[in-house]
């Protein structure tokens, strides 16, 4: 046939601008305006005003299989999470002893920011924070995959849904959240938003809804621990991602 | 035994309504998705959220042509490549040169209905690469070697102990009958294959014309890991994909999330808007795009632009008492179920070859009412039906025989003597068989396979009209 | 589309009886009259109506469909016009659902000048025989001696395209007999008119997971708005020798009681595996005698 590539392109455009132009056409209508950004039905919001978001947060969360915890403050919140990783490694039977090799963990290198002093709390106890360096390298690639709890936070959280939104970068490595059994999930309290459509409002109001979006190469959007229900419609957890999602909430 | 999707449409049905099985399963199913679905729609303004859907997914078709350019340029601004693709063949040789382009032995996949359609898989095998799917489901179809018989649940019409019994022939698993103990082996199976991939592909279900970014939903992780891992990232998605906005993409996401699998949200939406940006550590190098018409403008030319708003949320299929009871490999495409009774024919190159499809449908609108977008399914079908018998597609008997007819019934007088006739005729058959008829002629044979039928009455319901009229009592029958 | 509202109830209604009806089930004809005829009101038989042509549309014949409507429309909107009726009544949702939808569209695709606007007009002023009991003539109580107990289908083009469910369910939740749920009572029995033979054997798995519903409500009889779904879902009954059968709702709730009287099982005296309605070998007729003997 020996079509090229540009011809593809001008032909359907083609063919769409020329059925488009009919003025019988069935459908769509001539006129069909756009969907205004205001006034759209709120899709995730309760009847409650002035739901505690932390609260809400949590019981979403947890009706998707996740777990969460409400820290009274940020001390609390480094002894959570160093409580949790201990546990998630004696169930995977990799807690490290005095005279073993520390246990690996991976996370985002900006972790300590996030969370002063976690690296040192995990470092006491035989523990090692790596971060992939270059996933294309086959050695970085290989140990980063066999790493079994990843640890990041998050750029922002919606409670109304229990969702965490991941915004990738540099230091915010998107395989830290994707290729362990357990996520640890570090969220300070003033990224929690009620819902989906607060946040994009405010993002547009700010006129900083495009940046946010495109300034990176990926988004995610995690609800709870990776899932399906392929076989029989019955419940299954950790199909590919993580099959745990822990969610430390941080206060102010 | 499977339905065999190559066989004729007969003998597909007949494959499918013999199984012991298959439409309890499929029924069980479907029921209970539907069940989630309206739950979900429930706790909000269900029909608003319809409503502003339908208001979105019309704006884009009305802008089809100006949103395609905005995207495109906007994936090129983030870095990514973009492919205009008309057919299948088109769309397989721009993959598959970007296979052989860079050296690419092995595809990771994540669900997707437009590389079904198009039967990527087998084009990239012809060229020695490996495709493996990765969407649990669709693993397990690749596995049987199989067609996927839903939208969104390719293996719904599998039970847990047809699916042990694969894992223990082709992955030498000991048999269980427990998910999770499945899932978690094709866990190990598949992230191998992840980690040693040169290419992730994977369609896309929706694109934001406004920032270039392609959205992939799913909940097994699948997805994220396919736009992550390889060095590599190819969407193929069809043209009617996109949505204006970020917000419409969310609004979109809601009315899929709920629809599909009765959920607020998925566990995963992954935003992809290029590759890795330079100092990222992850993420793929290069990021392609295909952009697939493959009959989707002439579908829209043709007056079938609404069906080109699906969102391809599988709920029309679950509320469709046809596909319960012939799932989908009873209509023997991509695309089954309602839409895929609609859109099977349109995306043939001739829509004559896929004829029985639009009339594989009792036309009870269950499917209407169960679209998140409101699409008029029953309406499309009886518009292919009409098309069909305009292009000289159905038998010349059946146009005789519905010509007489109408003929008939074009005047009064013509009408009582049929009617007549057939009452005699009933009369006589019903007498052989006890008072009721249980075998009527050719083409009516096939009526009392399974059915009784009754003869026609003694006397109509006009004669008992006059003879009311004439004495002022009903006659006595 | 435009319904027209009455300030007063219609006093007088043309028929629209079906083909069905007509030729077939003339009971249910009849029920539907007496059915009227106790409201007051009064019902004209337009004797030239045949049949309005949805076999045909639905097919995808519309050059025959259209002969058909114009034929129907030439029948009925002259008595409309000239003020002889105010209302077209007929007791199917299907057959309602083509001469009050698909008419309008079926006849502007055609272009035949004046004839979308007479549909239009009809369009407006025909009702499904529940939607102009409860709607039009707000029956409230329309008693039924029928003993056994009953379990309503929704047929789909009165469900879907008339929209019209609450009524049947009211009239019979009204009538005093003994309802009962049924799961899947909006799901399709798999008729589809030409479907039904076109596609037989979905049509009669479909059918026959319809029969499943109905069993499994622990119903004598399954009423219905449509005659037509009806001979479908008794005609595998039938087959089946099923304890179960397919009733039009005219025909049931025209029932009066004392006028049901014969060893059937009454609510009190459970189901003994006999058929509540007499199992008549001539299904169709079943009562007819009965009404008739009084």
């Amino acid at each position: 046939m020996g079509k090229d590539v540009s011809d593809a392109r001008t032909r359907i455009l083609g063919l769409l601008r020329h059925a488009l132009s009919n003025p019988q056409l069935r459908y769509p209508p001539p006129v069909a305006p756009p969907l205004p950004l205001a006034g759209r039905t709120p899709v995730t919001e309760r009847s409650q005003e002035n739901e505690e978001k932390a609260s809400r947060f949590k019981v979403e969360l947890e009706e998707l299989h996740g777990t969460c915890e409400v820290a009274a403050n940020p001390v609390e919140a480094r002894m959570l999470a160093v409580q949790r990783v201990l546990a998630w490694s004696a169930e995977e039977g990799s807690l490290p002893g005095r005279d073993t090799e520390s246990v690996w963990l991976l996370a985002w290198p900006e972790m300590d920011e996030a969370m002063p002093g976690l690296a040192d709390a995990l470092t006491t106890r035989g523990f090692e924070l790596r971060h992939p360096t270059d996933m294309f390298q086959r050695e970085d690639r290989s140990e980063m995959a066999e790493i079994r709890i990843g640890i990041t936070s998050a750029y922002a959280a919606f409670a109304a849904t229990g969702s965490l939104l991941l915004r990738s970068g540099p230091v915010h490595s998107r395989v830290v959240s994707l290729l362990p059994f357990h996520h640890l999930a570090v969220v300070p309290e003033n990224v929690l938003w009620l819902n989906v459509e607060s946040w994009l409002a405010h993002e547009q109001e700010q006129g900083t809804l495009p940046h946010v979006i495109r300034g990176c190469a990926n988004l995610s959007l995690v609800s709870g621990p990776s899932k399906s229900a392929d076989i029989e419609s019955r419940l299954t957890l950790g199909v590919h991602g993580p099959r745990y999602l822990h969610v430390i909430i941080v206060p102010g | 035994m499977p339905v065999d999707v190559g066989a004729d449409f007969k003998t597909r049905v007949k494959q499918a309504v013999t199984d012991p099985h298959l439409a309890e399963t499929v029924t069980r199913a479907t029921i209970s998705l539907t069940l989630k679905k309206d739950q979900r729609y429930a706790e909000l303004q269900g029909q608003r959220l319809r409503d502003e859907t339908r208001q979105m997914k019309t704006y884009v078709l009305r802008h089809l042509p100006q949103l395609l350019e905005q995207f495109e340029q906007n994936v090129q601004m983030n870095g990514g490549q973009v492919h205009w693709a008309q057919d299948a063949d088109e769309a397989n040789r721009i993959i598959c040169n970007l296979a052989t382009q860079k050296d690419v032995r092995k595809v990771v996949k994540a669900k997707s209905m437009a590389t079904e359609e198009i039967h990527l898989n087998q084009h990239l095998e012809a060229i020695g690469v490996e495709c493996v799917e990765t969407d649990l489901g669709e693993y397990i179809i690749q596995l049987a070697r199989e067609m996927p018989s839903h939208i969104v649940a390719p293996v719904l019409h599998k039970s847990v102990d047809d699916i042990s019994q694969l894992f223990a022939e082709k992955l030498d698993m000991p048999r269980t009958l427990d998910p999770q103990a499945l899932c978690a082996k094709a866990r190990s199976v598949l992230r191998r294959e992840f980690l040693n991939a040169d290419m992730g592909i994977s369609g896309c279900n929706f694109a934001i014309a406004d920032t270039g970014t392609v959205c992939i939903v799913t909940n097994e992780g699948n997805g994220r890991l396919v736009s992550t891992l390889p060095p590599i990232y190819v969407a193929v998605m069809g043209i009617e994909k996109l949505v204006p906005t970020v917000q419409d993409a969310f609004l979109q996401y809601q009315a899929l999330a709920r629809s599909a699998t009765g959920q607020k949200v998925t566990v995963y939406l992954s935003m992809t808007n290029g590759p890795k940006q330079p100092e990222d550590v992850d993420g793929p190098r290069e990021f392609h795009v295909v952009l697939l018409d493959n009959g989707r403008a002439q579908m829209l030319a043709e007056g079938y632009g609404e069906a080109l708003m699906c969102i391809r949320c599988g709920a029309c299929l679950n509320a469709c008492p046809v596909y319960k009871q012939i799932s989908g490999h009873g209509y023997g495409h991509t695309y089954s179920g309602p839409i895929g009774a609609v859109i099977s024919p349109l995306l043939a190159r001739d829509m004559a070859e896929s004829k029985e499809l639009p009339y594989a449908s009792t036309l009870c609108g269950a499917c209407r009412d169960a679209c998140p977008v409101q699409i008029d399914l029953p309406g499309l079908l009886l518009a292919l039906r009409q098309d069909l018998v305009e292009r000289k597609a159905m038998p010349r008997l059946e146009k005789a025989g519905l010509r007489q007819y109408a003929d008939i019934m074009q005047k009064t007088g013509s009408y009582v003597r049929m009617g007549g006739m057939a009452r005699a005729g009933s009369r006589t058959l019903s007498r052989m068989s006890g008072g009721t008829i249980r075998m009527l002629p050719p083409p009516l044979h096939h009526w009392t396979k399974t059915r009784d039928m009754p003869p026609f009455a003694r006397r109509s319901f006009r004669q008992q009209w006059a003879h009311r009229n004439r004495t002022g009592e009903w006659e006595k029958t | 589309m435009h319904r027209k509202t009455f300030a007063s109830p219609p006093s007088k209604v043309a028929l629209f009886v079906t083909c069905m009806v007509d030729m077939m089930y003339p009971q249910v004809g009849i029920a539907t009259v007496e059915l009227l005829e106790r409201q007051g009101v009064e019902v004209v038989f337009p004797e030239g109506q045949t049949c309005c042509g949805q076999p045909a549309f639905n097919a995808g014949y519309h050059e025959e469909a259209v002969q058909m409507a114009t034929h129907f429309l030439d029948v009925f909107c002259p008595l409309l016009e000239k003020g002889d009726i105010e209302a077209v009544v007929v007791p199917s949702g299907s057959c309602g659902a083509m001469t009050r939808h698909f008419y309008l569209s079926l006849l502007q695709d055609a272009g035949i000048r004046s004839y979308p606007a007479r549909a239009e007009a009809l369009a407006a002023v025909t009702f499904e025989l529940t939607e102009f009991l409860v709607d039009v003539l707000k029956v409230q109580d329309l008693p039924c001696g029928y003993p056994g107990k009953v379990t309503y289908h929704a047929c789909c083009h009165l469900l879907r395209e008339l929209r019209v469910d609450r009524q049947p369910r009211q009239l019979l939740r009204q009538s005093g007999v003994n309802l009962v749920e049924m799961e899947g009572s909006a799901e399709c029995c798999g008729f589809g008119g030409l479907f039904s033979v076109k596609n037989e054997p979905i049509s009669t798995a479909m059918g026959k997971a319809k029969l499943q519903y109905v069993a499994g409500s622990g119903a004598d009889v399954v009423a219905m708005c449509d005659v037509s779904c009806m001979t479908h879902v008794q005609g595998l009954m039938h087959r089946q020798q099923s304890r179960q059968r397919a009733m039009h709702i005219a025909e049931l709730l025209n029932l009066r009681s004392g006028e049901v009287h014969d060893t059937r099982p009454t609510p009190s005296a459970p189901s003994s595996g006999a058929p509540p309605v007499g199992f008549s070998r001539r299904w169709q007729d079943i009562k007819v005698e009965d009404d008739h003997a009084r």
